[in-house]
């Protein structure tokens, strides 16, 4: 039998003359982009096109083996000097193909053309490689819950989700594509066995002992399955990290699942209170105030400290959906790091999928943080409308320049207060500005290598901060990005980021200016929790956040 | 409910998500950029190389001047050659080989970090870059709403090279102060000049059939390769240095020369089917060429890997391209001697237009700056300069009297 696939995204019109867009053609479980270490298509795997005019309005997808090479009109190519090879299109849109990159396939740069109904379309240089594994994700976009089946019995394996969690000791079969090529041909049935490539599957931190399969998946030419068991003390969650690595180098997206002791279906996390509105619907509210500062020293004419303060405030009702995810609230259990990986500029309004909720703005009032003199410090209306965040600058410094402000966020007892609008009601907390965490060496750290484990320490502050590390690598010229964001346990002092979650950072240009490159350490001292209780939330916050941050170069 | 844990990586990463420079208007790369163009003044009859300190807020002020006697804008058509739309000028390398200012300072560890243009604009300055004094990062300091005087000028500031058509030479110059150091001779009537990533060479093109080689580290030629009936025009290099691309101002045999700069031999010709090609950009991945035909209202583009030219677009008089530093937009100077020119953004993947923005008339050069915030046009008939803000689609347009710019090339 032959299935579509989840990622299989399906765009509209289509147009006389076809058009691959610039860039687009990617692993079509991973959507990574080309200019990421694993963003290669590997030989015998599915990857995605994209475009326009690509084939017909109403998509088709082959049906019965041996696949054929053309399928609603169109066909493809992929040249390498004078080697040609031709991909199987499994799924035909008029924007979109997904298509079997064949196992003789040349490696290295090649050019990509379609034809559709005779009409060329342009070519698109891609990447190819013997491996490059992407596993598929339930939402489509290479990110979020992957698709992962828990297996129950040969006739029961539901699909994770928080609502349906594994446990640790069961087996799950993993969906994905990329494994390496085949030595038969890619247009026939599989055959069931392990494909030679090394493969390594890591849960949470650690990587897994039991593999017991990994090779085509019987029903789906180019596509692959997984099979292992998840070990008895994995981290238990709601988007518990998981990932593979193949041939030793190469690792793939990181798509979650979640884990709990057998016996319970949904999921939850003990550290994260935005978890359960996530999985089930509710509505949030948060208030932090942030002091930062950043040393920067990559690409800069002399180093310099960057320092500013804000306050944000966010309300939101959240809907319940099978597969939630929203970066900002769906966070990996303590002790472990979650990677995403997509085209554009993350730092610059290029955001990965979910960040701004789909969920219905609250209208809380306006915001106010009064300082320990009783001054008002800030007061903030929340808006109307997405992406509802409530922004104050407090001020800023850049030493050197002319930018100079006051800054108020000393160490001390705030208050904050919510005036109440007509979804949430008037509420009053207080919070305490810490003393602040040293992260020790942070102004010597510059060059990370990406082959490595990154350790990073910090002091001070007191034994129950609770510290985040949120990293982001981004090659402009090739338009892709990475972040990645660790949890340390509550108490730690220091936290070593694997090699594993620094593989898909881009290394670091000759000109560093095209490249965005920067490590955050983020910590709250558990002593600035404040619960902010008010009509219509389910749940809300107000804290201090201290964050330091570092320019650095990724090798 | 009692919050526990990570309620601050929420709000945190809500945060960083959140305060990004799309989000906040002041949230540029604040460093004031110096910029060069050459300009004419009537009154005394003399061309003159201007120096121009362009704000975050988009201000641009001439602060300095200094005449040359030479014509530093090649566009004069009675001299036979065709009107160029931009890379008549071009940054060099600093001497310094660093850009560390002060004990302690890091910048990257490249072999040879060299100044030229905007190296927080378009990818086509791969390698060397302008170091700036912070990044366009989160959690960044916003600036004042009121612009400060400009800097003084920097003795460190890099050179520049111009083009001196008429006299048939490459005029190295200094920016701080503005002073001529070198006359380069090439073959005759060179048009465009664009200066190789790693800032050792510069690559000319002459419209009587030669691309001139130049040495920037002796202010030597290195070697003159003839072209026959080629008339090269517009000139790009490719973001790793290795390729040059050389329009053939031609009716007959209109193309696309690919050059290899190692080797300083004519690899290709890469066929066009419009006449008198007359620029050419690079993408900032270097996977692309966009070609403007200004005389045809066409804009060509040219798969690099396979030499394919796979599409043409109908922009009017198209003159100088840019791109964004992620190459997602390419802006396109239009509309030629029309009263009003236009900067069309292109995106690159659907290659549909996104927005035009209304800037001075005959717009030649184009270079984004700011990590694309703000593209800068010269506008060479209305004698005025545009600054562009993407973010919030503002257009201020300054007025330089009889000047009409051309020739932008980024100092600082």
């Amino acid at each position: 039998m032959l299935r579509l696939l989840p990622g299989l995204l399906l765009v509209l019109s289509a147009t006389a003359q076809p058009l691959i867009y610039y860039r687009d053609a990617v692993n079509a479980a991973s959507f990574m982009p080309q200019g990421l270490p694993g963003g290669g298509i590997a030989q015998g795997s599915i990857f995605a096109v994209f475009g326009s005019g690509l084939g017909p309005a109403q998509g088709l997808q082959q049906t019965k083996f041996p696949l054929s090479l053309t399928l609603g009109g169109a066909s493809l190519t992929v040249t390498q000097g004078s080697a040609t090879v031709n991909p199987i299109p499994v799924f035909v849109g008029s924007g979109q193909i997904n298509a079997i990159m064949p196992s003789n396939a040349p490696l290295g740069a090649a050019s990509l053309q379609v034809t559709v109904n005779g009409q060329q379309s342009n070519p698109l240089p891609i990447i190819i490689v013997n491996n490059a594994f992407g596993i598929f994700t339930a939402n489509g976009s290479g990110m979020g819950s992957g698709v992962l089946q828990n297996f129950v019995t040969p006739s029961n394996q539901p699909v994770n989700a928080p609502t349906i969690s594994a446990y640790p000791g069961q087996t799950l079969t993993l969906w994905g594509a990329g494994l390496g090529p085949v030595s038969y041909g890619d247009n026939i049935q599989p055959t069931v066995g392990n494909l030679p490539t090394e493969v390594e599957v890591f849960v949470g931190a650690q990587a897994v002992s039991r593999i017991t399969y990994h090779g085509r998946a019987p029903c789906c030419a180019g596509a692959d399955q997984i099979d292992f068991v998840i070990p008895n003390d994995a981290p238990l969650g709601c988007w518990v990290p998981v990932y593979v690595r193949t041939g030793g180098a190469t690792v793939s997206n990181v798509v979650s699942i979640a884990i709990q002791n057998k016996g319970a279906n949904t999921c939850s996390d003990a550290g994260n209170a935005f978890s359960a509105a996530t999985v089930s619907g509710g509505k949030v509210g948060g208030f932090t105030a942030v002091r930062a500062i950043t040393y920067e020293d990559v690409g800069v004419t002399a180093p310099v400290n960057v320092e500013t303060e804000f306050q944000a405030s966010a309300f939101y009702s959240l809907p319940a959906t099978l597969f939630p995810f929203n970066p900002a609230t769906s966070l990996p259990p303590a002790g472990t790091c979650t990677a995403y990986t997509r085209p554009g500029d993350m730092l610059n309004g290029d955001l990965p999928p979910g960040v701004a909720p789909s969920g219905t703005a609250l209208n809380a009032g306006t915001i106010t943080l009064t300082g320990p003199n009783g001054n008002q410090a800030s007061s903030v209306p929340i808006p109307a409308g997405l992406p509802q965040f409530a922004l104050g600058y407090f001020g800023g410094s850049i030493a050197g320049t002319t930018i100079s402000g006051t800054l108020d966020l000393d160490p001390g007892t705030y208050k904050v207060t919510g005036s109440g609008g007509s979804d949430v009601g008037a509420f009053s907390t207080t919070l305490t500005a810490p003393a602040p965490i040293i992260w020790t060496g942070q102004n010597a750290l510059l060059n990370v290598p990406r082959s490595q484990p990154l350790t990073i320490s910090w002091s001070g502050g007191s034994s129950t901060d609770r510290v985040g590390i949120l990293g982001f690598g981004e090659d402009l010229p090739s338009n892709s990005s990475t972040a990645f964001l660790c949890v340390a346990p509550e108490g730690a002092t220091s936290f070593t980021i694997p090699a594993a979650i620094l593989a898909n950072v881009p290394a670091t240009r000759a000109n560093p200016l095209q490249s965005k490159d920067v490590i955050y350490l983020l910590s709250v001292p558990g002593s600035a929790t404040a619960t902010i209780s008010a009509s219509g939330l389910n749940a809300g916050s107000a804290k201090f956040t201290y964050v330091l941050g570092k320019t650095v170069i990724f090798q | 409910m009692k919050l526990k844990l990570i309620e601050a990586a929420v709000l945190l990463a809500i945060l960083v998500f959140v305060l990004d420079c799309g989000a906040l208007p002041a949230c540029l790369d604040p460093t004031r950029s110096t910029w060069t163009t050459c300009g004419y003044n009537p009154t005394t009859d003399k061309y003159v190389i201007n120096t121009h300190d362009v704000d975050w807020n988009g201000e641009d002020t001439i602060i300095n001047q200094q005449e040359v006697d030479f014509d530093c804008k090649p566009s004069d058509n009675g001299e036979g050659g065709p009107q160029t739309s931009q890379n008549t000028a071009d940054t060099i390398p600093s001497s310094t080989g660093t850009h560390a200012s002060s004990p302690g300072a890091r910048v990257h560890p490249s072999s040879a970090p060299i100044s030229r243009r905007d190296s927080g604009g378009s990818g086509s300055t791969a390698g060397g870059f302008l170091p700036v004094q912070w990044l366009n990062l989160p959690f960044t300091a916003i600036a004042p709403s009121s612009a400060s005087a400009p800097p003084a000028c920097d003795a460190s500031q890099p050179d520049i090279v111009v083009v001196n058509h008429a006299a048939g030479t490459l005029t190295r110059m200094g920016t701080c102060p503005l002073a001529v150091k070198a006359s380069i001779p090439l073959v005759s009537r060179p048009l465009q000049v664009v200066v190789t990533p790693d800032g050792k060479q510069a690559v000319v093109s002459n419209f009587d059939n030669y691309v001139t080689f130049v040495n920037l580290q002796n202010n030597t030629v290195l070697q003159n390769v003839n072209t026959p009936g080629m008339n090269p025009a517009g000139v790009a290099v490719s973001p790793d240095g290795k390729t040059a691309y050389v329009c053939s101002f031609s009716a007959t045999a209109p193309a696309v020369m690919v050059f290899d700069i190692p080797s300083r031999t004519m690899t290709a010709t890469i066929p066009l089917n419009t006449q008198w090609p007359h620029s050419v950009s690079v993408t900032p991945d270097g996977a692309q060429l966009y070609v403007a035909f200004s005389d045809n209202d066409e804009v060509d583009i040219i798969d690099t890997l396979t030499k394919t030219d796979f599409a043409a677009l109908n922009i009017p008089a198209p003159e100088g391209i840019d791109f964004s530093p992620t190459g997602t937009v390419a802006y396109i100077g239009s509309g030629g001697t029309n009263s009003t020119g236009s900067l069309v953004a292109l995106d690159t993947k659907t290659l549909k237009t996104i927005k035009t923005y209304t800037v001075g008339s005959y717009p030649t050069d184009v270079r984004v700056m700011y990590g694309g915030a703000q593209v800068v046009v010269t506008n060479y008939l209305s004698n005025s300069i545009s600054v562009v803000n993407t973010a919030t689609g503002q257009v201020k347009t300054t007025s330089f009297g009889s000047g009409s710019p051309m020739g932008l090339a980024r100092v600082r």
